[in-house]
């Protein structure tokens, strides 16, 4: 079994190694530590915005480029936190409260190099877990019906709502309403249409891209643009470096300080692959976990918060290292673990693959070149990480006056590109305002973006049951493991629904804790 | 936020009811045999669901108290509630953009966006009116020659076939 797995991973690699592709990981990864960077950007707004792009390349070059993308701009987000105390991405907010220390101590780029050391070994460790627990996780799946996918399905939808936002009832609403959306075009059984109001443009359904990009780039550009408006920039930043030679000694991470710490390594990693292969848990809450975890199994835990690099380790790895891992419910279920892999399958789906157990057999050698691409990416991360570090300082000075207005643009080019229609793009500003209430209103866009991605498979697994045992839906709880789904699923609504959010805590609480 | 959600009920819960009885009905066609799902199975079904959670939504928030334990969302303090400002910047968003789609329809691309992102700018506090004028420009031809040269796409334009 490993031999054969090592034998695929061979040919990957031999099919992932070409100039075309290498380049763009190297696009990918500089494009997404630029937007991690940036002020008001990230991750899932690169993703968003470039998706589209994607439908010009090849499927293993698109997806590579887009893992690139992912895996700069979750540690790109660091920057900002270790120089100005500012975090490009949610993830980042705990590298802050090392990072930042370090800054005032003189010792910028040593935070900076920890950062991006410690998100690549994350990042390597979570990818190997992907390729290591896909191909038995979908063999897994290979013996799952519709009752038990229709279960896992619910089941999923009931895990991102409750962990998503504060508010179950909102989560859940926001995940029908995805489904409701999802349904629009038309019906996937007797091809008539369904809500498509005579309009052409609406018998293939709602197009993902402007339901994605309005949603999730456009609608926090907008707010963003608000709350600049009502607030102002703020004082301009200085993120020059010193260039003498005392700075210079200063901000050498000798690799002996660094491994030093490597069981913090090795612990916030596997805490962010096992955050990461949940659905819902995001990403930051890995970081804060890999942050408390670290403090309470340091030695000298009372240096946390004052600038030690076991710190940033420790929330570096760990949020990087769900990067890889929220693939494996996402290719071995059809579910993503986050928006970033929810994001992805769309990108799968624009290429004709359609994640799930039949992957691995389907597209068996695709997916084996994309886990190749991904461990390519590592290293390319490391190197182009490394060569720009002082690049990349630069773009935190970009004012948000000037970067938000231009993505506004992006965002509308993004939607046209692909399509070819303005109707697409009216689509867009109206999922733009959408999202601006959600945003506002505390509406779980996640929850929005998922629901809209597995409401076709939900359909297809629940009508599928429903014609195989003519309507009877006792089914789902006559067989084990949809029975084991729905208990779950029940367990979630009354954990959270009825008796509060006990085991959930804010990422500042969560900080506030482990800084204690 | 009380209020917000007490209202987002009571609205969604309206629109997912004018969905139920008149829409979906309305724009879905009955099953080819007995043996058949309907095919407003699933919508119906997701409205139904969404109509419940509304109602839900709207007599939880009416019965508990006000307190700032919920202000925290997914988007942080983001997550405001919808006031008379929100409304406002809903508004000037919706005439914006509108504007800008009708122009890109009607003008083209470059034009459009050139008045767009230079409005946006502007609104964002950019007080720099040099530079606000050569990336308004720039931008949107830089990225309508972008779209041709390199996905062969043409913007839309009255002056373009």
């Amino acid at each position: 079994m490993e031999l054969e797995m090592l034998q695929h991973l061979g040919a990957g690699f031999e099919a992932a190694f070409t100039l075309t592709n290498m380049l763009f990981i190297c696009g990918g990864v500089t494009l997404g530590i630029i937007f991690g960077v940036t002020p008001g950007m990230g991750s899932v707004t690169a993703l968003a915005i470039l998706v589209p792009i994607t439908f010009y390349m090849s499927p293993l070059a698109a997806i590579a480029f887009l893992v690139g993308i992912n895996k700069g701009g979750t540690s790109g987000g660091a920057i900002p936190a270790i120089l100005i105390n500012t975090p490009g991405t949610p993830e980042a907010a705990a590298t802050a409260l090392d990072g930042y220390p370090l800054t005032q101590q003189g010792k910028p780029l040593k935070a900076m190099k920890t950062a991006l050391y410690s998100s690549v070994c994350g990042d390597t460790f979570s990818d190997c877990m992907l390729i290591l627990l896909a191909a038995p996780f979908a063999a897994v799946a290979l013996t799952f019906g519709p009752p038990e996918f229709t279960s896992i399905i619910i089941f999923s939808f009931t895990l991102i709502a409750a962990l998503a936002g504060k508010s179950l009832i909102k989560g859940i609403m926001a995940a029908v309403v995805g489904v409701f959306l999802s349904s629009w075009g038309l019906d996937p059984v007797d091809g008539s249409a369904r809500l498509t109001f005579d309009m052409v443009e609406l018998f293939d359904g709602v197009p993902l891209t402007p339901m994605a990009i309005g949603t999730l780039a456009l609608s926090s550009v907008i707010a963003q643009i608000f709350a600049l408006k009502k607030s102002g920039e703020g004082a301009k930043v200085d993120t020059s470096l010193d260039k003498s030679d005392s700075f210079r000694e200063d901000n050498k991470l000798p690799p002996r300080e660094f491994w030093g710490n490597w069981k913090t390594l090795l612990r916030s990693a596997c805490i962010g692959t096992g955050v990461g292969m949940l659905p819902g848990l995001g990403v930051s809450l890995a970081a804060f976990l890999g942050y408390g975890a670290a403090k309470r199994g340091s030695k000298t835990p009372e240096l946390f918060g004052t600038g030690t690099i076991e710190g940033i380790q420790a929330t570096e790895a760990s949020n990087s290292a769900v990067v890889g891992s929220n693939l494996i419910p996402t290719i071995a279920l059809g579910i993503p673990g986050n928006v970033a892999a929810a994001l992805l399958i769309g990108a799968f789906m624009i290429h004709g693959v359609v994640p799930g157990p039949l992957m691995m057999i389907e597209h068996g050698a695709l997916v084996y070149s994309i886990f190749a691409s991904m461990l390519m990416a590592n290293l390319v991360h490391l190197v182009i990480g490394r060569i720009g570090i002082t690049i990349w300082v630069k773009f935190v000075q970009i004012p948000k006056k000037i970067i938000l207005p231009v993505v506004t643009v992006f965002c509308f080019l993004g939607v046209y590109i692909p399509s070819n229609s303005m109707f697409d793009v009216a689509l867009l500003l109206i999922f733009g305002a959408i999202g601006y209430v959600m945003r506002k209103s505390g509406f779980s866009i996640v929850c929005l973006v998922i629901g809209f991605l597995l409401g076709p498979m939900l359909e297809m697994a629940l009508r599928q049951t429903m014609l195989m045992h003519k309507t009877d839906l006792t089914i789902l709880v006559t067989r084990p493991i949809s029975l084991v789904f729905l208990l779950l699923t029940a367990f979630f609504i009354w954990h959270f629904g009825f008796r509060g959010r006990i085991g959930k805590k804010e990422p500042a609480k969560e900080a506030e804790q482990a800084g204690d | 936020m009380r209020k917000t959600h007490i209202c987002s009920g009571i609205f969604l819960a309206a629109i997912s009811l004018l969905f139920l009885v008149w829409i979906i009905p309305a724009q879905t066609s009955p099953p080819d045999s007995a043996l058949d799902l309907a095919p407003k199975f699933i919508p119906s079904l997701a409205v139904t669901a969404c109509l419940v959670l509304s109602l839900l939504l709207a007599v939880t928030a009416y019965f508990k108290r006000e307190g700032n334990d919920d202000l925290h969302e997914e988007f942080g303090v983001e997550a405001t509630g919808m006031g008379l400002t929100e409304f406002m910047n809903l508004g000037i968003w919706i005439g914006a953009s509108g504007l800008a789609w009708l122009g890109t329809v009607y003008v083209g691309f470059e034009p459009a966006m050139i008045v767009f992102l230079a409005a946006a700018l502007i609104f964002s506090g950019m007080r720099n009116y040099w530079l606000t004028a050569v990336i308004a420009i720039t931008t949107p031809i830089i990225l309508s020659q972008f779209a041709w040269y390199a996905f062969t796409t043409e913007m839309p334009g009255f002056w373009r076939t």
